[in-house]
């Protein structure tokens, strides 16, 4: 048996391996000596288009009965050869080649058959649209009704408390709430330090460099605090929600939860979704605390005493100020949560697809915090709030 | 548990089984009795899965009915449903155990949630179940840190939790090294034989089929539909139909080599 694709040691000299005969005008007879592979298919074809291009040629034959070394790769230039793909236009005869050069051959795909099947035409702007349209209102309608199990389901968790798992509402507290404390810090410290330098510029002109405080207290209390922890929220939990819930499908735990007559739901969804309803104003609290405590020390080193930037502060900042902004964080972690959660559920089949999952309970969950924080600050707006 | 061995525990009515619009399987009949092993068997792709995971409750049959001790199960509701669903007990093949649990606490899940013992009457019980399929020492230890076929073991002391009448086991074997899926057999027959549980699988196998199953049926793809049913060992001696042949006895067809030229 001779060894296909082993690597011949011998240098392609430009002759050698390739002869081109034209013994009777538009009759071409190419013989191919050597090998034939992944090393010398590159220049074979090269020479050949170059030496064949503008011949009026009527028939090609490649005689590759001195061909000792052939693969796959090299056998796709006697294929398209064969097929006529070339400019050429003609379809050449194989003569002389060893048999198990011929299999590989034949594995090819031809003109009748072994193909892929032609891909569908690419479809009109109305039918993306409208298949966009679909999907958005059955996404929409799913969500909607994943809600309504979410709240049913802790509807009867109230009532029948002994039967929610606490322990899992007490892994996801320390994992989602506890753990977030550095990077949460971080953020919001960064920030409050952000505010109080890019405020006090422009305000130093009008000589009110103190009512940077006030910018600090409102922007904080009122938005960034409870956005940065929902952020957070969800680029931490939101995803790892996905992620497990995504495993737990791809590993058939979901299907033996229903075999066991348990609804997900209610077993892995309602944990989640109330440790993070809970626990995303508990963040927004401590990321208020700490953006107002980096600007404070930022005032400081502006040269404002901390009892005077704290009574400018507290004059512009209200109880309302504080409630609006938690009030909304709630509302944040809920959104987080289920969406990481109907994610996680809706993965399909596979492991890359649980990091899809990820990815879109992230993505949905930024979507979601801003949509509903655009909410509140236009119902905010028209109550004066 | 019935108590006449000719009971029909399982009962598939005509049920055709499909994703989207392409049938699977269609025109499936055959019924499964009190205390056997009973195989589905067939080529991969054949929806052998499909069919146990429709048997067992999770996919809806596009036609047709499944009766599990008379009631059907796809018309139940409610508590009905859910009661009949506790009559089941499922493995599938990653195992699914759940992986934030040991292995006694996914045991006792089932337990937990469905039975009215005590704390420490629901650890006995489950201790007891995985006794039975040979993992007591294991029990505090969590999925991960076992071997496929310890998953696996533990997958069916799960499924037994609720002392199901019926178990449906998919592929229990399939990727286990010879040793550990002939102990899964041998696990499969004590627990027909000794518990007289009523066992469903799903199989590829045929040294694993010969081992454990009383009767089987064969779905082919082509025909989408059964194409033999009976004793694993009549079938393969005697079966004349072509693809019950090609499938227990691949030694007689002729070589058809991967490449046709």
């Amino acid at each position: 048996m001779r060894k296909r694709g082993s690597f011949g040691e011998e240098v392609l000299a430009d002759g050698p391996d390739l002869e081109i005969r034209e013994e009777v005008a538009g009759q071409v007879l190419v013989v191919v000596r050597g090998s034939l592979d992944f090393r010398t298919a590159k220049g074979i074809r090269e020479r050949l288009t170059g030496r064949l291009s503008g011949r009026a040629i009527n028939s090609l034959t490649i005689d590759m009965s001195a061909v000792g070394r052939g693969d796959t790769f090299g056998l796709v230039v006697l294929h398209e050869l064969k097929e006529g793909d070339w400019a050429l236009g003609i379809r050449a005869r194989v003569v002389g080649l060893h048999p198990e050069l011929s299999r590989i051959l034949s594995a090819f795909p031809t003109d009748q058959g072994g193909g892929l099947a032609l891909e569908a035409p690419h479809p009109s702007v109305a039918e993306v649209v409208g298949r966009w349209s679909i999907r958005l209102v059955r996404s929409a309608r799913e969500h909607v009704h994943f809600i309504g199990a979410v709240v049913q389901a802790l509807g009867q968790t109230i009532l029948r408390p002994r039967r929610m798992r606490w322990r899992e509402v007490a892994r996801v507290f320390e994992k989602a709430g506890v753990d977030a404390l550095p990077v949460l810090s971080l953020v919001s410290g960064l920030f409050g330090i952000n505010v109080a330098l890019e405020g006090a510029q422009p305000l130093a002109r009008f000589g009110a460099e103190i009512f940077t405080a006030s910018i600090i207290g409102r922007s904080v209390v009122r938005e960034m605090g409870p956005l940065l922890a929902a952020f957070v929220l969800a680029g931490r939990s939101g995803s790892a929600f996905a992620a497990e819930l995504g495993t737990m499908k791809v590993n058939d735990e979901l299907d033996a939860l229903a075999t066991m007559g348990l609804d997900p739901v209610r077993f892995l969804v309602v944990q989640r979704v109330l440790a993070s309803t809970l626990l995303a104003p508990l963040l927004a609290v401590y990321s208020i605390a700490v953006g107002i405590a980096a600007g404070v020390l930022i005032m400081g080193k502006l040269g404002f005493s901390p009892t005077v930037t704290w009574s400018v502060l507290t004059d512009w900042v209200t109880l309302k100020d504080m409630l609006l902004g938690i009030s909304k964080s709630v509302i944040f972690g809920a959104a987080v949560a289920s969406i990481g959660c109907e994610r996680g559920l809706q993965t399909e089949n596979g492991a890359s697809s649980v990091g899809a999952s990820a990815t879109r309970a992230v993505v949905g969950g930024i979507v979601l915090i801003v949509a509903v924080d655009a909410m509140f600050a236009v119902v905010a707006y028209a109550m004066k709030i | 548990m019935s108590a006449f061995p000719e009971d029909n525990v399982v009962q598939v009515e005509d049920v055709t089984l499909g994703y989207g619009d392409i049938v699977v399987q269609e025109h499936l009949s055959f019924a499964v009795h009190a205390r056997e092993v009973f195989a589905i068997l067939g080529p991969s792709g054949a929806g052998k899965s499909t069919l146990l995971r429709t048997m067992s409750g999770l996919y809806r049959p596009r036609h047709g009915r499944i009766l599990l001790d008379g009631s059907d199960l796809y018309a139940a509701e409610g508590e009905q449903r859910s009661r009949l669903l506790r009559q089941l007990g499922v493995t599938f093949q990653s195992g699914a155990l759940f992986g934030s649990m040991t292995l006694l606490e996914n045991v006792r899940l089932p337990l937990d949630e469905f039975t009215d013992l005590g704390p420490g009457e629901r650890e006995l019980v489950a201790l007891a179940k995985l006794n039975q399929v040979g993992l007591g020492r294991e029990g505090g230890k969590m999925p991960a840190e076992l071997s496929g076929g310890m998953q696996k073991r533990a997958a069916i002391a799960r499924a037994m939790a609720l002392d199901p009448s019926v178990l449906f086991l998919d592929e229990p074997s399939a990727s286990l090294d010879p040793i550990a899926s002939s102990g899964l057999d041998r696990l499969v027959r004590e627990l027909s034989h000794e518990l007289g549980i009523t066992i469903v699988v799903v199989t590829h196998e045929l040294g694993s089929v010969y081992a454990i199953a009383d009767r089987c049926i064969l779905l082919d793809t082509e025909a989408r539909t059964i194409v033999a049913e009976g004793r694993p060992a009549d079938l393969r001696d005697y079966s004349r139909d072509p693809r019950a042949r090609r499938f227990f006895r691949p030694e007689l067809e002729p070589d058809r080599g991967a490449i046709a030229v």
